[in-house]
């Protein structure tokens, strides 16, 4: 029930805080490639595995390739890795970002599938970890601002991600920020 | 230039009071940075085929199973009886053909098992386990070699130490035992003579038979003591009865009570008491079936609960009791999973709810945590 209200939330705040700066207009350029890198919180429903706790707090980090097709369609590719008491995990997907753009700023959503592996860090007899990889999806969305013509700041990226391993399906909320370098450029200035 | 900062601080600020609200982290009890509502419990069943226990997570409302990560754990050989101790942080396993016990740590976030070497030497064939309520001394029940092993258990490490003069002598081929939660007195069941045997336990955990064995019914198998230290029940598998004696709490002697013994199904073989005292469940293994009673606390008479005899998957075995309760747990001959059957507090009734995923082999023994 709580990633349920969580989701309703995250769903709320883009559509009623983000409704008028998502009705103006974009603006005329940007980089051909986007390269992410920074800090990913994760919180994974450790429960699915049998874990004592429901829910186990993870960081680690967080990179994506982004290639500009268009002003506001993009193709992402997104690996994630995160650290936790007894537990790490790997996800990489990739998919379709619609973007907003500002002068300097730019809101995007998407839509990512892929892989997702988790893995539970015990010793059973010569065994010292143990690892299940499945279908990853996530959906989710960010902010970026433009510190220069050659970096952004990701102010915030927030997704829920899907995970099915160990037979079970996770319901996990990702958060990362980071610097995003520019490489390229497509569009045009507006004509003054 | 300046709206559209405050603007985007402000959509920024937003984001971020939206997200903080999934963070509350909170370091629990297991020493995880995590949530958790403390809404489940752990079990375990010993599985003598491939020398291996399988552990679940069981959840305390709807009695889902959820497997834990690196079951089956490797175990001794043909492992059976388990207990798990009061702190839920050991778990002790008889290894039947090996004549010894072994200790597993539980990884309390996990729930895996780790065993520590080395494993503690029983007598011939031990077959059954009890504990003393505070988890300080371990019983052994050796079938075939007529004696009960008594162990002190180390509550920081679990380990155990065999008591001085165990193992002490019991009739020959015991088949089950029960200790009252007090620890003053232990009961051994012996089929052959369709007898319970008394004894009293010192503080030291030495054992000394008391009294005369009392007669109960052709073919005594299993027996059990309820929580509030009244009553001892005893399945007679040859005779389709339970016998119900009241207990002397300063002798320990057994009386039976009016009217006992009273009619079961076919072939008893497992009897289990409600924490509360109030109700008393038998498995019967020739009828596919659980008979349970409403117990008088003060006279020990039983009245059938409505809808007994409650029907069991294949030829029931072994019964369980959840610490919490709300579920009891059937192991049947020939099932390669856990039944689990809910216990609905107010009339004692049985409904069959869930069952384990499967075990691919028998399980024969099972201990439940809190």
């Amino acid at each position: 029930m709580i990633e349920l209200a969580l989701i309703r939330r995250a769903v709320l705040f883009f559509l009623f805080f983000l409704a008028p700066v998502l009705a103006a207009a974009q603006t005329g350029v940007a980089p051909r490639w986007e390269i992410f890198g920074g800090y990913s919180y994760l919180r994974l429903e450790s429960k699915s595995f049998g874990f004592a706790t429901d829910y186990t707090n993870m960081n680690g980090w967080n990179a994506a390739v982004t290639f500009n097709w268009r002003l506001k369609w993009s193709l992402t590719a997104d690996i994630s890795g995160h650290y936790g008491t007894q537990l790490s995990d790997l996800n990489y997907m990739m998919g379709p970002q619609y973007n907003w753009r500002r002068d300097k700023s730019k809101f995007f959503l998407h839509g990512l599938v892929g892989k997702g592996q988790n893995r539970v860090n015990i010793t059973v007899g010569t065994q010292d970890h143990f690892e299940s990889s499945g279908l990853a999806f996530a959906a989710g969305g960010g902010f970026d601002w433009d510190a220069s013509p050659r970096f952004s700041l990701r102010v915030v990226q927030a997704d829920y991600l899907n995970t099915d391993t160990f037979g079970k399906n996770q319901n996990d909320i990702r958060v990362s920020t980071g610097v995003i370098f520019h490489i390229g450029q497509i569009g045009h200035h507006p004509k003054l | 230039m300046m709206a559209r900062k405050t603007t985007l601080l402000w959509l920024v600020a937003s984001l971020l009071a939206v997200l903080t609200g999934c963070s509350s982290s909170s370091s629990n009890s297991n020493g995880g940075s995590g949530s958790s509502s403390g809404s489940t419990h752990l079990a375990y069943v010993s599985l003598p085929s491939p020398n291996t226990i399988t552990g679940f997570r069981i959840n305390n409302s709807s009695g889902a199973f959820t497997p834990i990560v690196g079951s089956p754990f490797p175990a001794g050989n043909s492992p059976g009886a388990m207990l798990m101790d009061p702190s839920n942080q050991f778990l002790y396993v008889l290894n039947r053909t090996e004549d010894t016990v072994s200790l597993f740590k539980i990884d309390s976030n996990v729930g895996s098992l780790t065993e520590v070497l080395p494993r503690a030497s029983t007598g011939f064939s031990p077959m059954a386990m009890t504990m003393t309520s505070a988890g300080d001394m371990l019983f052994v029940l050796n079938q075939l070699s007529g004696s009960i092993s008594v162990y002190s258990i180390d509550s920081g490490s679990g380990a155990l130490a065999e008591i001085k003069g165990s193992p002490f002598p019991t009739v020959a081929n015991p088949v089950g035992f029960a200790l009252t939660p007090s620890g003053k007195f232990l009961y051994v069941v012996n089929s052959n003579l369709a007898a319970v045997f008394t004894y009293t336990v010192a503080s030291t955990g030495a054992l000394q038979q008391a009294g005369a064995p009392i007669p109960v019914g052709a073919g005594a198998f299993a027996i059990a003591v309820d929580p509030n230290e009244k009553f001892v029940y005893v399945a007679n598998t040859a005779d389709d009865t339970v016998s119900i004696l009241s207990i002397n709490s300063t002798t320990g002697d057994l009386t039976e009570v009016n009217g006992s013994p009273f009619d079961t199904g076919t072939s008893p073989i497992s009897i289990v008491v409600s924490s509360s005292g109030q109700y008393v469940y038998i498995a019967n293994h020739g009828g596919a079936s659980i008979t349970g009673y409403s117990i008088d606390s003060a006279t020990g008479f039983p009245t059938a609960i409505t809808g007994s005899p409650f029907s069991a998957s294949g030829a029931p075995e072994l019964l369980v009791n959840d610490p919490g309760g709300n579920f009891m747990y059937v192991l049947g001959q020939s099932l390669t999973f856990v039944s689990e059957m809910s216990v609905d507090s107010s009339s004692g009734a049985l409904a069959s709810k869930s069952q384990s995923p499967d075990t691919s082999t028998v399980p024969v023994g099972m201990a439940v945590g809190k």
